[in-house]
């Protein structure tokens, strides 16, 4: 029973750490500059040379696939980390003191995902200017609510045990409670929700940077290059497909990882 | 069984639909589709301000004179005009009708510019009639008087000769004109019908009957319309979709009188040195941005006019900056920049094509040390802080063709409200204003031309290109012209038999 769930673990693991090599080895080393531009050369199908051929400036299209797992990487690390902090406090909050607060903060939560995440991101960059920072900022107050509510109930659940009692009872301070006695207990669920927030952070930056409003040129980013490649879907088919592809495979990886660990944590299906 | 059975039904069913649109493609089949991207504003041709519009309103209206092909005006409602210093008189063209039919009388003519000057409505609906005295002569004759001169005032009566009978509903719902066709029906984001006017006063001249603009909000839809032989006429079609152009297809292409610069605003640090903007002309490789962003298909610019404008263009300016790296470094260096400096391009998003443009001049700045971040801000926000406050250090931008070369040359002027690029040249503004006032065309022609050469010595923007328009339609479509104004004259195409 276990080795069939541990599949999705397996698969999700191999594909995030290959991104996570071709992510750190783009630090270091691409085939070429990834903005270096080569006009004579442009909209190349796939040679020895440029094994994905070239794009719309005559740039190599596999730098800057190598360069863009930077930029996936680095949004969905980074605005899960929002999330994950605001979340957990506002969680935190809620389920560990109860009452009014957790009326006003979880009412809010419920609020915001009342909106769609694309739209409250939509008007985030609107205001405050389009670029990578805002992107990031905008996803992560996005993943908020979703983080609030997964602390809030192991809060909730926790304060009620004997451990926490105990705690209280010798006179342990609140805040060292929360973060000290509970959180290591109630962190599995909040993993596997950063793992599909993680997932869901990289499709809605492809999916801003598409529409012209996330990773700004010359930065390499998928969802740019989704965007960039569109007119020459005919004479360069790859200069679409090859980040269409990655987008995919990061996003089903981290579901994958996900689950898998979901699943990992789950007595019932243990 | 069940299931094959299911699949059956289900075929026959998509058989049926496929058969249904067929048919109704076939009954489409005698009328002329063209392809246009936007929807019109408004169909009363005085209120009417997008260039979308006019590309096809262009076939209903006309004015007392009308556009041909070579940018000249010609006599069209009007049969002859005469021009006395401030005074412009026009008579009237004998038996000409209107699509409903009514006699065009000279109590129309004056309605309509009286109507353009502003009587009927709170607001002039064009700029170019204030002041302007409109009187009625005789049945056949009206005259113009202009407060002073204005040497461009002519464009301005292109402007459409519309019924005084009708209502201002009635121009914008079932617009009635003189042109060679008529105006039939209108459904929002989907089509323009119009008809040829079988009582047009020039004889003989449409031979297309049906006419339909069909609205493609989305170039990839139109291509692939193109490309299954929905649509007859493609204008506008994109660079890169050549390739995609189908067998039975063509294409012409040639100048659309439209200057795509890189603008520097000329007030900024380290843009008000000339030696700097110089410098930045020699290492940008227009050779190069043409090459990639508009699939060579381009006219590399030197000045403020293009090509298309034959009478006014000065000829031989479009190689003085060509790409020398060390050249442009010498200047950075003359003018205290030998380090380079950083700097930003402003682009407004939705143009793709100036996006790719400043993104290949990022790069070929960052050669002389130059760093450009790229800015990509919305239209509006585009108009609002670049055009109007002129807040930005450089952005590209293309600059709409109009047939008056002053339109196109006044943006430099000192005092011109719009001249974003902060550019103050006190011979340059001495020029305009003789411009003006100079009613021999040829004199005219030589003030403009020395002003080209001042804006390509002392460079206020980088001239990259006039990008090509590309016109794809049928091979059995003949007789396409090129308009240095932004209309599809449907008039002059002819059908051959396949």
């Amino acid at each position: 029973m276990k080795r069939e769930y541990s599949v999705y673990l397996k698969v999700g693991t191999v594909i995030i750490t290959a991104m996570l090599i071709m992510m750190v080895v783009s630090i270091f080393f691409t085939p070429y500059d990834p903005e270096k531009m080569d006009v004579e050369h442009r909209l190349q199908g796939p040679t020895w040379k440029h094994i994905l051929g070239t794009d719309n400036f005559g740039r190599d299209i596999f730098s800057r696939i190598m360069q863009g797992s930077q930029t996936a990487f680095t949004v969905g690390l980074v605005s899960v980390t929002i999330g994950l902090t605001i979340g957990l406090v506002i969680g935190g909050i809620a389920g560990y003191f109860g009452g009014w607060a957790d009326n006003l903060l979880m009412r809010s939560m419920d609020a915001m995902i009342a909106f769609p995440g694309i739209i409250i991101a939509l008007m985030f960059v609107t205001i405050w200017g389009y670029g990578i920072t805002n992107t990031m900022i905008a996803l992560g107050i996005m993943a908020v609510p979703r983080f609030a509510r997964i602390a809030r109930s192991g809060f909730l659940q926790a304060k009620e045990l004997m451990y926490v009692k105990m705690a209280k009872s010798i006179g342990v301070s609140n805040l060292r409670i929360m973060f000290v006695h509970i959180l290591p207990n109630i962190i599995s669920p909040l993993i596997v929700a950063a793992s599909l927030g993680f997932a869901s952070a990289v499709l809605a930056e492809a999916g801003l940077s598409y529409l012209g409003l996330g990773v700004q040129p010359p930065d390499p980013s998928w969802g740019t290059m989704l965007h960039e490649s569109q007119l020459y879907f005919n004479r360069a088919p790859l200069f679409s497909i090859a980040p269409g592809i990655m987008i995919t495979l990061l996003v089903f990886g981290f579901n994958m990882f996900g689950d898998g660990l979901r699943d990992l944590n789950d007595p019932r299906k243990r | 069984m069940k299931k094959v059975f299911t699949i059956l039904l289900l075929l026959g069913v998509m058989l049926a639909v496929a058969g249904c649109t067929d048919s109704e493609s076939s009954q489409n089949e005698s009328k002329f589709v063209v392809a246009v991207p936007q929807d019109p504003d408004f169909l009363d041709p005085h209120k009417a301000a997008a260039s979308g519009t006019e590309e096809m309103m262009f076939n209903v209206f006309e004015g007392l004179l009308k556009a041909n092909h070579e940018g000249k005006m010609v006599p069209a409602v009007a049969s002859s005009y005469d021009v006395n210093g401030l005074e412009y008189t026009f008579k009237l063209r004998k038996d000409i009708k209107f699509h409903n039919g009514n006699n065009v009388t000279i109590e129309d003519v004056e309605y309509s510019y009286k109507r353009l000057r502003g009587d009927f409505s709170e607001k002039p609906l064009s700029s170019g009639f204030e002041g302007v005295e409109i009187t009625v002569i005789d049945s056949e004759t009206i005259k113009f008087v202009l407060p002073e001169i204005n040497a461009s005032f002519l464009g301005y009566l292109t402007e459409a000769v519309i019924p005084a009978s009708l209502t201002d509903e009635d121009h914008n719902k079932n617009p009635v004109g003189t042109g060679p066709y008529s105006f039939v029906e209108y459904v929002p984001s989907q089509k323009v019908v119009i008809t040829r006017f079988d009582e047009y006063w020039q004889k003989d001249v449409a031979s297309i009957k049906d006419v339909e603009f069909r609205i493609f909000a989305d170039n990839q839809t139109a291509l692939m319309s193109l490309q299954s032989g929905a649509i007859d006429l493609y204008p506008r079609i994109n660079a890169e979709s050549i390739d995609s152009i189908p067998e039975d297809c063509t294409y012409i292409e040639g100048p659309q009188n439209m200057i795509q610069i890189m603008a520097m605003n000329n007030k900024v640090e380290p843009f008000n040195s000339i030696k700097v903007r110089q410098a930045i002309n020699y290492a940008v490789d227009v050779d190069a941005i043409i090459a990639a962003v508009a699939n060579g298909r381009g006219l590399k610019l030197g000045s403020n006019m293009s090509p298309a404008m034959k009478v006014y263009y000065q000829e031989g300016l479009e190689d003085t900056y060509n790409l020398n790296l060390e050249k442009a470094r010498q200047l950075l260096k003359e003018a205290g920049y030998e380090e380079g400096f950083t700097t930003s391009i402003t682009v407004p998003s939705v143009y793709q094509f100036h996006v790719d443009t400043a993104q290949v001049i990022a790069s070929q700045l960052a050669e002389v040390g130059i760093t450009a971040e790229i800015k990509k801000i919305d239209w509006n926000a585009w108009l609002q802080e670049v055009y109007t406050n002129r807040n930005y250090e450089m952005t590209v931008i293309a600059l709409t063709g109009k047939l008056d070369p002053h339109a196109v040359l006044n943006r430099y002027s000192s005092d011109y409200g719009r001249n974003f690029f902060n550019y103050a040249n006190d011979q340059y503004d001495e020029l305009m204003k003789q411009a003006v006032i100079t009613t021999d065309q040829e004199q005219r022609a030589l003030i403009y031309k020395e002003a080209q050469q001042i804006l390509a010595d002392e460079v206020p923007c980088v001239y990259i290109m006039d990008p090509n328009l590309i016109a794809a339609m049928k091979k059995n479509v003949k007789g396409y012209q090129l308009y240095p104004i932004y209309i599809q004259d449907i008039a002059v195409l002819t059908l051959t038999a396949e």
